[in-house]
């Protein structure tokens, strides 16, 4: 009887276990998934795979044991390498694959034997890219996000782990160019994959958060139209930051400082420092960037016109 | 046969008649009969990895057999797989009261050994990774005895007045399997849970012949009592697991075994009538719960041990004596629970691109025979110390038994892994073989 009325409790409570959420892999699932996620191009998924993979077993091992009698080859920098190298960050690559080489076990391997050869190609390649740079200028530490130097990578013989095209490029450079802030830039790119019916990782997370700040910008800008300068300063203030290179959001911030300092009866200075900061990157944004008579008023646009062109 | 002796046996008849007579009338039990004296558990977990291991799995719990030996193991499983098991058994029952030399005055007894083979499919399971769960569905077979003997006819020791046993013939064929599902999952990374249920299937085919003399003929028959019947009930196992760290597991299970309620038939034969009764013998198979700690030293070198506290107790629950019982109750007849020990080590090395994994261990089983713990002379009537003294007779306290075990793994390649064990051990060896395929 008892299990009778267990077993419904147990079912009960394993449906009940917060399950989502929980990042509960093992080393080898992470390490497979980077995988697959390298063999399908998805480069930054692949990276983020390995890294956890790495970060319970750090170890690169020939015949490391998973679970029961199953055992793999585990060579994870060699591969998180070559995705970080597909992202364009050259010099965390050529990391991975000297920690790779340091190891040695990747020339052990019983089952992914590939592996040996792929790491000395690679390793070759960064020797006759350093080469070549050393006859054009002085060897300088690699950066570490340098999409230019995506040429560090050696072409795989392997074709599921293909070298970059140019998809993969901009679509790195898209989402680099996202994070320093260059939102109409990253907009277009991706605007640009789309045409191309090239879909990556987290492709449609990027195109929401750029959403979410073209949101941000119409209220911060409603909130001028409405009078409600501080309103539009706090919305538009940190939005900003995330979008250096669009001039309307740093035109209506400073036109909100400037109608603040006119409110303020000229008193608060600061605040009409801050506006000629804001013009000031407006115009850097886009030289040709003039404020719209219509929306703003002829004093805010004087102190615009009083901000020196870049 | 002196007169007494006589009157001795004609009083052993008589209990089985008076037995007969009650019989509709008596809550059932497991019963007193001797073909269940000798009757043995094993327990081992299933899989003949495990097995090598000295039956220490409950940590470890990491490939296919997982479903039966801690289901929480199945998360670590993350394709599907296929796990086959076949298993020898060889069963060495010691009847102690085969015969006897000498006079009523001054005899000893003589004891024989009466072997027992049983070869089957005893495990099968197929695991699926489902998302962040497991699930399985597996055969087990939980237990698979025989036993076959007879007696001579012997002194009741240490009566010196020449009552004796009646001559006996019997035998035994048990199973019970378990056919299940089971599912786990991840609470966290270190901490999974398992759940395993199903309905356990018991079958039952028990004869035991007395005779009146050592002449195994129909003519010569006593009595007989038998068991042919099926039949169900439902199992569940939990586990749980946790890996603090890469190298070490400690894991937990609860094994709530099934109860099952057979028909046994009663005969006794007289001549002036024969009188059939059919009863109901409920069989409690021992519960258990146990915990495990594996360490695995290196990727080469894995130590695992378990304790395990089985509940044997349960096998008198609802105990009746069958023989004897106006002079012995179900409360002289007791079992303990007890603590199995497993204890097992594997290393693994490499042999070009096979696998080949070398493991040892043992195990201590408790005592888990059921043993009449009643006073012999608790009262002056003749009758009821005879019948008691009997039934003390039967009804022997066993000992613990150690399980020396080892095997062979070779990984042929990364789909196909075989497994062969062997355990060897008083009253009862076993040879493993068992296979599992990845998908």
């Amino acid at each position: 009887m008892h299990s009778r009325m267990a077993l419904p409790g147990l079912v009960v409570f394993l449906l009940a276990v917060p399950a989502a959420g929980v990042c509960a892999d093992e080393w080898y699932e992470s390490y497979e998934k980077g995988r697959v996620a390298l063999s399908q191009n998805q480069f930054a998924e692949a990276a983020q795979y390995l890294t956890d993979a790495i970060e319970q077993k750090p170890e690169s091992k020939a015949n490391a044991r998973t679970y029961g009698m199953v055992f793999i080859d585990y060579f994870p920098y060699l591969y998180r390498g070559i995705a970080r190298a597909r992202l364009g960050q050259a010099g965390l690559a050529k990391q991975d694959f000297e920690t790779e080489d340091r190891a040695g076990e990747v020339y052990e391997a019983e089952r992914d034997t590939r592996a040996g050869p792929l790491l000395r190609q690679q390793l070759e390649g960064l020797k006759s890219v350093a080469a070549n740079k050393e006859e054009s200028q002085p060897v300088s530490s690699p950066p570490e996000s340098a999409s230019d130097d995506a040429s560090l990578v050696v072409k795989a013989p392997d074709t599921r782990i293909a070298a970059p095209t140019v998809e993969d490029t901009l679509f790195a450079q898209a989402v680099e160019d996202l994070r320093r802030g260059q939102m109409l830039r990253a907009k277009r790119a991706f605007a640009n994959l789309q045409r191309r019916r090239r879909t990556f990782p987290g492709f449609n997370t990027h195109l929401q958060t750029i959403q979410a700040q073209e949101r941000e910008i119409r209220r911060g800008i409603k909130a001028y139209l409405s009078g409600q300068y501080q309103k539009a300063v706090d919305v538009l203030t940190p939005v900003a930051a995330r979008a250096v290179d669009v001039p309307d959001v740093h035109a209506f911030l400073g036109s909100s400082y400037a109608a603040l300092y006119f409110l303020s009866g000229e008193d608060a200075t600061f605040l009409r420092d801050r506006a000629r900061e804001a013009f000031g990157r407006a115009r850097s944004a886009d030289t040709a960037f003039r404020l719209d008579s219509s929306l703003v008023s002829p004093r805010i646009r004087e102190v615009y016109e009083s901000v020196p062109q870049p | 046969m002196t007169k007494h002796s006589a009157q001795r046996q004609l009083k052993v008849g008589v209990g089985v008649l008076v037995w007969g007579m009650l019989g509709a009338a008596i809550a059932c039990g497991q019963t007193n009969s001797e073909i269940f004296a000798h009757f043995t558990f094993n327990f081992n977990n299933p899989g003949a990895r495990a097995t090598a291991l000295g039956g220490a799995f409950i940590s470890l719990a990491d490939d296919a057999t997982a479903a039966e030996a801690n289901p929480a193991g199945l998360t670590a499983l993350v394709r599907p797989e296929f796990s086959f098991e076949c298993k020898a058994l060889r069963f060495t029952r010691t009847v102690d009261n085969f015969s006897h030399t000498g006079t009523p005055a001054q005899y000893s007894l003589v004891g024989k050994d009466f072997t027992s083979h049983v070869i089957s499919p005893s495990f099968a399971s197929v695991v699926v990774p489902v998302g962040k769960l497991t699930f399985s569905a597996f055969r087990h077979e939980l237990v698979n005895f025989e036993s076959k003997f007879y007696t001579r006819g012997s002194y009741v020791p240490p009566l010196t007045d020449g009552s004796t046993f009646y001559p006996v013939s019997a035998s035994l064929e048990m199973s019970v399997v378990n056919y299940g599902i089971a599912a786990a999952m991840k609470v966290s990374r270190q901490v999974s849970v398992g759940v395993s249920a199903g309905l356990s299937q018991m079958n039952a085919s028990s004869l035991l012949t007395r005779y009146g003399v050592e002449v195994f003929d129909p003519s010569t028959v006593l009595s007989d009592d038998a068991i042919d019947d099926a039949a169900f009930d439902f199992m569940i196992n939990a586990g749980v697991l946790w890996r603090p760290t890469q190298r070490l597991s400690i894991g937990a299970t609860f094994k709530r075994r099934p109860s099952f309620s057979l028909e046994q038939r009663f005969r006794f034969i007289s001549s002036w009538r024969d009188s059939v009764m059919n009863r109901k013998v409920n069989f409690h198979v021992p519960s258990s719960a146990g915990v495990g700690i594996s360490y695995r030293a290196t990727d080469e070198l894995t130590f695992a041990v378990d304790a395990q506290r089985v509940f044997y107790s349960s096998l008198t629950r609802e105990f009746v004596t069958t023989y004897s019982l106006e002079n012995t109750a179900p409360g002289d007849y007791v079992v303990d629970d007890g603590m199995e020990f497993h204890a097992g080590a594997e290393y693994l090395f490499f042999v070009s691109s096979v696998g080949v994994a070398l493991r040892g261990g043992a195990y201590v089983e408790p005592d888990s025979r059921i043993r009449f713990d009643g006073v012999v002379r608790d009262s002056n009537d003749p009758d009821r110390i005879f019948a008691r003294q009997l039934a003390a007779a039967l009804y022997k306290k066993g000992e613990a038994t150690v399980h020396a075990a080892f095997g062979i793994g070779l990984v042929l390649s990364q789909r196909l892994q075989v497994d062969f064990a062997g355990t060897i051990a008083k009253g009862v060896d076993e040879a493993v073989g068992s296979f599992v395929v990845r998908f």
